[in-house]
């Protein structure tokens, strides 16, 4: 047997000088960073839509956070901080205006958490978008 | 030898036809020379979108520390309006702003430069570095 040498999620770029989407979901059991994919080095993250297509369902609040993780840092909620998401539709969040959605110098990955509080989560499905632009 | 000059003097408009929302970005600096940043150039009737502003290192000038984005014509002569695009987005602090499009961001019939400026007021700035970002679409 050969040993996987693919153990880093690759950078998404086109190269082509356009906003750029990557998708992921998160369901009602993420509620650990999940990574979607791998923003390159300079990207900036310009916002995200989210689409819940089954109900998530906790007791008191149904949030959201974007945030990245990478080997030299994690900050869970970097792109975006307790979006609600619980009922079924479609949001768009603009870009957030938090300290931490800046462009960072090295490649990371970007994440998505499922944040519930009130217990007694046991559905809740949507799609993530999130809109970036790689500088050049 | 006879030397042939450049007749490269031209900053080429940027569309890849391909009808989707296209980026021009480049950064702008707290000690950039007013109204010298130009960033790239835009078709004729292309139609910005949105401006998005990405601080790394903060500005800190004493009063107002705005961005200002405008357009440029690119031949001589033509017509310049420094905030065509942005009036005045505050960019201070760390982090990443959305700005408000002006209404005198109008497409026209011709090719314009985008042009940054770092507008401040108050103690001059010491420190400041953001990364901006033009989407647009080209009908």
């Amino acid at each position: 047997m050969t040993t996987n040498l693919q153990t880093t999620v690759p950078s998404q770029d086109m190269l082509y000088g356009v906003e750029q989407v990557m998708v992921g979901t998160v369901t009602f059991n993420d509620t650990t960073a999940k990574i979607i994919g791998g923003l390159p080095a300079g990207g900036i993250v310009l916002g995200a839509v989210v689409a819940t297509g089954t109900a998530f369902n906790a007791a008191t609040t149904n949030n959201l956070n974007i945030g990245q993780t990478d080997p030299t840092g994690t900050v869970a909620n970097a792109y975006a901080a307790l979006l609600a998401i619980g009922p079924v539709g479609t949001i768009a969040t603009p870009v957030a205006a938090l300290a931490t959605n800046v462009p960072l110098s090295r490649p990371t990955n970007v994440t998505v958490t499922y944040v519930p509080t009130g217990g007694g989560q046991n559905a809740g499905s949507a799609v993530v978008v999130v809109r970036f632009v790689v500088p050049r | 030898m006879m030397m042939v000059a450049n007749l490269f003097t031209d900053i080429p408009t940027q569309d890849i036809a391909l009808r989707s929302v296209q980026a021009m970005s480049g950064q702008i600096n707290f000690n950039t020379p007013a109204n010298t940043a130009v960033i790239g150039e835009i078709p004729p009737n292309a139609v910005v979108i949105a401006v998005i502003a990405a601080t790394t290192t903060s500005f800190n000038a004493g009063t107002n520390n705005n961005l200002q984005v405008g357009q440029s014509d690119v031949f001589p002569g033509g017509a310049q309006n420094l905030s065509a695009y942005v009036i005045a987005q505050p960019i201070g602090p760390v982090g990443t702003v959305q700005a408000a499009i002006g209404t005198t961001g109008v497409p026209v019939p011709r090719a314009q430069a985008i042009v940054l400026n770092y507008a401040q007021s108050g103690t001059p700035a010491t420190q400041g570095l953001a990364t901006v970002v033009v989407l647009f679409v080209v009908p």
